[in-house]
């Protein structure tokens, strides 16, 4: 059993996402700290999982991050870029984050992310590359 | 709110039948802030969707619809209500990306299948290889 094949940062996002939508036990200051954790754990979740399954050994690699997702079909490059650039806004931008839409709960975004990384985690070296 | 059902499925673009685009169809369920929305591309101020068109029919000629129009069809197509469209820029990995971030009025118990849909509007419009980012909410 790997850290890797465990999906020990997946299961942490699930962990994650119950404690977001816990409106009981948690303010909203801690749900917003939550939320940062999410994205940032479902980035890394992504980016490991290509990379162990590209065989790039990102902890080696100059650029690790670039590699990865230039390796990429440009289908799951899109994936994996957002992905990225969120796990920034969510470590950088002391703006409210996600950042909130009109009418639902910005929580959707979160959501749908999720079904994206799932996506992510189904493929393998051919169809990541395809 | 509706529920989005699989029998939605099946009601895909009617460019796929090589038509020419139906406003009546298209406008038949808008929702007023997309009406606003696509009244801002036609540079019809505070414009109802409804009004938009019937005052405006260079909609029909396809050189003057915008991608943002088009991924709002291909998205309505499912039987989904835009209820929001923004657009952003940003940058990564050396290069411009951009998103188009679609609010539905429809509440969305699957994601997955949401996902599976944006991917096929995405291909469909070759979003892809154009480095923009379709994320429907």
């Amino acid at each position: 059993m790997s850290f890797i094949s465990e999906q020990y940062y997946r299961k942490l996002c699930n962990q994650l996402f119950i404690q977001i939508n816990n409106t009981s036990g948690y303010n909203a200051v801690d749900r917003e700290v939550l939320r940062r954790d999410f994205v940032s754990r479902l980035y890394y979740t992504g980016f490991l999982h290509c990379a162990v399954t590209l065989g790039i050994d990102s902890s080696n690699v100059r650029d690790s991050h670039n590699v990865v997702i230039n390796s990429l079909s440009n289908e799951h490059k899109l994936s994996l870029v957002h992905l990225k650039k969120l796990r920034k806004d969510a470590d950088y931008k002391t703006a409210p984050f996600p950042e909130p839409l009109k009418f639902k709960n910005q929580d959707v975004k979160l959501q749908r992310l999720m079904a994206v990384i799932d996506d992510i985690l189904l493929q393998n070296s051919a169809t990541l590359c395809a | 709110m509706q529920t989005l059902s699989l029998t939605n499925e099946g009601r895909y673009s009617m460019f796929d039948f090589g038509n020419s685009f139906n406003k009546n169809s298209f406008i038949k369920d808008i929702d007023e802030s997309a009406a606003k929305f696509l009244g801002r591309f036609l540079n019809i101020e505070g414009a109802s969707y409804k009004t938009a068109f019937s005052k405006n029919s260079s909609i029909d000629d396809e050189k003057t619809i915008t991608l943002d129009i088009q991924i709002a069809r291909e998205v309505q197509c499912y039987g989904y209500v835009i209820a929001d469209i923004r657009e952003n820029d940003f940058e990564e990995i050396g290069q411009s990306f951009k998103v188009y971030t679609i609010e539905l009025r429809n509440e969305i118990s699957d994601y997955n299948l949401l996902l599976k849909q944006e991917k096929d509007i995405s291909k469909k419009l070759g979003l892809y290889d154009r480095n923009i980012i379709l994320e429907i909410v």
